[in-house]
């Protein structure tokens, strides 16, 4: 006697046909997704980079003096004050004219990223440093991957009467 | 003739043939019944799986592509972050300083010789007349992938011009 509808090898091949399938298409998706994330996220930190590059030499260029501590802090021939601070996964520039702040920029880094300012040894002071590195044992590296940079930046250069980059 | 009526919704699959079942009823008078297939043939499932197979191939290879897109991306900001640095360097030289040997001692930094470690740096130094006389300096970052194949290399030009040269030079 035969028996109608589907046998159980049928339906176990045809299961078998589908999972493989549906694994295929879920790790695809999830790679496509998280390499949509990643590039998005590569993105967003070069800009806000190239950003704070010009905006950081710029005012290295125009600064007279020049004071690096756990901020960096560049005075302007014309009295303004520019702070540069890292907190809180953002560097903040902040104009200032003696009390009054007059403009105030932020640049996002990612979750882990640390940022410093030093003084080169090599250049006598004529040089800040700002360092741009992941963040030593953090317990959070799953989260977006930091991209390290150095941004070096001549103090008082647009004051020299011969250095014109 | 007998026409074959279907009663139930029984069919096999993967043959197009289909079953004589308790649900089918026989008339007799009529035609051959029309062919109805239904279910999915052998050659149907192979045809789907490869059509599948070509796609998520396809997506595979854009996931490498763009895995090594990031890569390169990367390796140029790093390079590009290079070249600016040694420029603000050699910015804060005197006119005097710069020479093409002590253009020859600059060397690739620590961070991008531990992202590159085929990178190296090529200086050129060259002259310009003009009446305010300049020097110009390229500045090039090059490095071979890990296939030992050479990328197209990341350069700058920066000027230095002379104020008191200049002033010598004027009328």
């Amino acid at each position: 006697m035969k028996r109608p509808g589907k046998s159980l090898m049928e339906m176990l091949l045809l299961i078998s046909i589908l999972t493989v399938i549906m694994s295929l298409v879920a790790t695809t998706l999830v790679a496509v997704f998280k390499t949509d994330r990643q590039i998005r996220q590569d993105l967003d930190q070069q800009t806000a980079l190239a950003r704070l590059g010009s905006k950081f030499r710029a005012d290295a260029h125009a600064a007279a003096a020049c004071q690096v501590g756990v901020e960096c802090e560049l005075t302007l021939a014309d009295g303004r004050v520019i702070r540069y601070s890292a907190k809180d996964r953002k560097i903040t520039r902040e104009v200032r004219r003696g009390n009054s702040v007059e403009h105030r920029d932020a640049f996002l880094l990612p979750a882990t990223a640390t940022a410093r300012f030093d003084l080169p040894a090599q250049s006598q002071g004529h040089l800040v440093r700002l360092s741009i590195q992941p963040a030593e044992n953090s317990d959070r590296a799953y989260l977006t991957p930091v991209r390290p940079a150095i941004i070096d930046a001549a103090i008082g250069l647009g004051r020299r009467p011969e250095a014109t980059p | 003739m007998l026409k074959i009526g279907l009663a139930s919704g029984r069919y096999r699959l993967a043959s197009g043939r289909y079953r004589l079942a308790s649900g089918w009823r026989l008339a007799s008078g009529g035609r051959e019944p029309p062919e109805i297939r239904r279910g999915i043939s052998v050659l149907e499932m192979t045809l789907a799986l490869l059509v599948l197979t070509v796609a998520v191939t396809s997506l595979a290879q854009l996931l490498t592509t763009a895995a090594a897109h990031r890569r390169t991306s990367e390796q140029r900001r790093l390079a590009v972050q290079e070249v600016a640095n040694l420029a603000e360097r050699i910015a804060l030289w005197s006119w005097d300083e710069l020479t093409a040997p002590m253009l020859g001692e600059l060397a690739p930094s620590q961070p991008l010789l531990a992202a590159l470690p085929s990178a190296r740096l090529q200086t050129t130094l060259a002259e310009e007349a003009g009446p305010g006389p300049s020097k110009r300096v390229r500045l090039e970052v090059h490095w071979t992938t890990s296939a030992g194949q050479t990328v197209e290399p990341v350069g700058l030009t920066v000027w230095k011009h002379s104020a008191a040269k200049a002033a010598e030079a004027a009328p």
